[in-house]
């Protein structure tokens, strides 16, 4: 029976997002006994999990009090730290898994007895050490993206070398919460006077994001539901006092029919399984409802400093703010799209960016569907996405190029292209320079330096944020992650990481040859064969 | 002879409340010990609306910390009071004669501040930041004992608070000098090398330490 730790030191939805991965895991290696290093502030959420033998909580909020305050001795803080870790730091572990990748982690992870270790670590040296090329693509593409093109479940399930599926058990659903929660539903749909009303769940906890849905726009949400037949509404609070104001004051609005289920974390399974829709900002409710296939529409603030959604379930929308007054008619719009209905809408052109996730051969997206669109940067999403999962062995998207190249402006696309090959024709200089000047070394290794300084000098391209300079981080990445001791080796090995990005770039400039219909362009070779 | 107690006396007051004298100090009032702790406790209603746990510094006969007890009684559905005490005479004598029934009030009697801080349980009750009320009779009295209370630092050499380590915690960071915490990360990180699963740890611990500063930053 394999032993299995997965350090999990990231933010609650990183603990919510491991949930598959544990499953994945249990799945794959039935006999393996998978057990999780967490905080302690993540307790109240591990009633819920499958397949976990044991979770270790580390009180991070004790500790630290401890150690910023000059009244308490550290020694207690140690004493603290050293009690919580004492379940793992005995043990001799099979795998140990770096899930959120944080810094803490990266160092703990060496300090555990392990066969294998995966995801980062940083070694003896100080370095980050990366297990495979999906950990250095995290470390060093994604950790700089404003928005991720390959979803981070996405992405760590392959660095743990476990495939992302939808099918497995995640979720406990406690036997006697499903029962009364069922009843009770069954009532709520015989309430509107059928037994298959759709049931459209309004979370009215805010996201961790800091974005709060308006109480207007839950109003006016209820108003148009309320005089449909088949819908059903229901407000669903954890308890806070913000919320139950919320509710006294729809309800106010709303003769005081609405119905409000107050859900802890154990219930809160049996209730998203009877709930068709809910409707949420970026928490932790919709996080867990988006493990359980249940379809949600994840609002979010348009000026919010990043662009990932938690939501990435075939089929669920996201909802970006710009104007507060539309989206009420927004998440109409996807209420009628997803169950077929009429319901009427104030705003048929919204400014707010609609997305859904949509599942292809490689994994799922977002594509945008209605209001504002940045078009290079939507273009840049889908194209970077492809580009990477090429370079990660998935064969290439020609049915999405074709997409491109059949519904774009045919301007939009020429100046997308031509922007990115003029970064891609700047970083191939500099990569030639550099190859160029790795001759020197070999003739002389006093020409090192001056090697060194073009290689800096390319590494420094993938400080912008463009596509080409994602491709540059990965190659640092790479570089970062050699682990030979003598030059030589260093040497070969980097040639073998220029000689690996020149490829990555030709596969860039024959993705922009397959998006443009000119001949002559197709014909065109950035790069020269030397 | 003990100099906290040079002169010690308890005295009936004029309602029969046993009130102690010490070194010229009349702890509560002579005349009616029970309305002034009465008017004590009123005086402090507004902080104690809003935190359940209070720290009391001074014991002197009891009377105005039962009439905090029942203040908190009826604004909070549990509550905790620690009373610090550091005349020993006087904890015993207040035992003998009265005592709390209240078990949710405890009492501390030790005679050396750095004592206080070496305990957990009373650092976990300073951590969930209790208000903090003067009984301004035993404040004076004991001055000097109460001011180093709340100026106190601890100890953040390794060496000087080695006695408060576990065993465990001893064993795996068996390698610390005689360094703040944060001085043994430095040492560390200018050494370049990580050598042993306890620097490993102490570099883990440092790196939680940041991000949950951070995080509060942030918030």
């Amino acid at each position: 029976m394999s032993k299995i730790l997965i350090l999990n030191f990231g933010t609650s939805h990183d603990f919510i997002d491991s949930i598959n991965l544990i499953a994945a895991q249990k799945a794959e290696y039935p006999r393996s006994q998978i057990e999780v290093m967490t905080f302690k502030k993540f307790e109240g959420l591990t009633p819920i999990i499958n397949h976990v033998h044991k979770f270790h909580f580390v009180d991070e909020k004790m500790i630290n009090q401890i150690l910023e305050n000059p009244l308490y001795s550290d020694a207690f803080a140690i004493n603290q730290f050293t009690q919580d870790l004492e379940g793992c730091l005995g043990e001799s572990w099979d795998k140990v898994i770096n899930y959120a990748n944080d810094n803490f982690s990266s160092y703990l992870i060496s300090a555990l007895e392990s066969h294998e270790l995966i995801g980062s670590r940083i070694d003896s040296n100080g370095i980050v050490r990366s297990s495979n090329q999906w950990s250095i693509y995290q470390n060093f593409v994604a950790s700089q993206l404003n928005r991720q093109v390959l979803s981070k479940a996405f992405v760590r399930n392959h660095i743990a070398e476990i495939p992302l599926h939808s099918c497995y058990e995640t979720i406990k659903i406690h036997p006697d919460y499903s029962m009364v929660a069922g009843q009770n539903f069954n009532r709520i749909r015989q309430m509107n006077g059928s037994a298959t009303s759709i049931v459209i769940g309004l979370n009215l906890n805010n996201g961790h994001d800091g974005y709060q849905i308006d109480i207007d726009v839950y109003s006016d949400i209820i108003e148009t539901l309320s005089d449909a037949q088949d819908f059903a509404v229901v407000l669903l609070l954890s308890g806070e006092n913000y919320q139950r104001q919320m509710a006294n004051e729809l309800n106010k609005r709303f003769d005081n029919k609405l119905i409000s289920i107050n859900i802890d974390t154990i219930a809160l399974p049996s209730v998203l399984s009877n709930i068709d829709t809910i409707v949420s900002s970026s928490n932790d409710q919709l996080a867990i409802a988006n493990l359980m296939e249940v379809r949600t529409i994840e609002l979010r603030d348009a000026e919010a400093k990043t662009k990932t959604p938690l939501s990435s379930f075939n089929g669920n929308y996201i909802i970006y703010q710009n104007e507060k007054s539309h989206m009420a008619s927004d998440i109409t719009l996807a209420l009628n799209e997803e169950f077929g209905t009429q319901l009427p809408i104030d705003f048929l052109n919204t400014t707010n960016p609609t997305y859904k996730v949509v599942k292809d051969d490689y994994g799922v997206f977002q594509t945008q569907i209605r209001g504002d669109i940045n078009i290079q940067e939507e273009l840049r999403y889908h194209i970077e996405r492809s580009f990477f999962l090429q370079l990660f062995g998935y064969p290439k998207n020609a049915s999405l190029f074709e997409h491109i190249k059949e519904n774009t402006e045919p301007e939009v696309l020429v100046s997308f292209v031509s922007h990115l090959r003029s970064e891609l024709t700047s970083t191939v200089k500099i990569l030639l320079a550099t190859l160029r000047s790795l001759k020197g070394v070999k003739t002389s290794k006093s020409n090192l330096n001056s090697f060194i300084g073009y290689l800096d000098n390319l590494i420094l391209t993938g400080k912008e944020n463009t596509l080409v300079s994602s491709c540059i981080r990965l190659f640092e990445g790479k570089i970062e992650n050699i682990n030979t001791n003598d030059i030589d080796s260093n040497i070969k090995a980097i040639e073998d990481n220029l000689f690996e990005l020149k490829a990555n770039l030709q596969i860039l400039t024959n993705i922009m040859s397959d998006l443009t219909d000119n001949e002559k362009q197709t014909q065109e070779r950035v790069i020269q064969t030397e | 002879m003990d100099e906290r107690n040079s002169q010690y006396e308890l005295q009936p007051s004029r309602n029969g409340l046993t009130v102690p004298i010490i070194n010229g100090v009349y702890l509560h009032s002579i005349y009616n010990p029970a309305k002034e702790a009465e008017a004590f406790a009123n005086s402090q209603e507004k902080n104690l609306k809003y935190k359940n746990k209070v720290l009391i510094l001074g014991l002197g006969f009891g009377y105005h910390i039962e009439e905090i007890a029942k203040k908190l009684n009826s604004m909070h559905s549990n509550y905790e009071i620690i009373i610090l005490e550091p005349n020993k005479r006087l904890v015993e004598d207040f035992i003998a004669a009265r005592d709390f029934e209240d078990k949710n009030i405890k009492i501390i009697c030790k005679d050396k501040v750095k004592q206080l801080f070496e305990n957990l349980e009373f650092i976990e009750f300073l951590m969930s930041k209790p208000c903090i009320i003067k009984h301004d009779t035993s404040f004076i009295l004991e001055k000097e004992f109460f001011s180093q209370f709340l100026s106190y630092q601890a100890p953040q050499n390794t060496i000087q608070y080695k006695s408060l380590l576990s065993e465990r915690s001893k064993e795996l960071f068996d390698n610390f000098g005689a360094f703040t915490f944060k001085q043994n990360v430095q040492n560390i990180l200018s050494h370049g090398k990580i050598e042993s699963q306890g620097q490993y740890l102490i570099m883990a611990l440092s790196e939680l330490n940041k991000s949950y500063k951070k995080g509060i930053s942030n918030e």
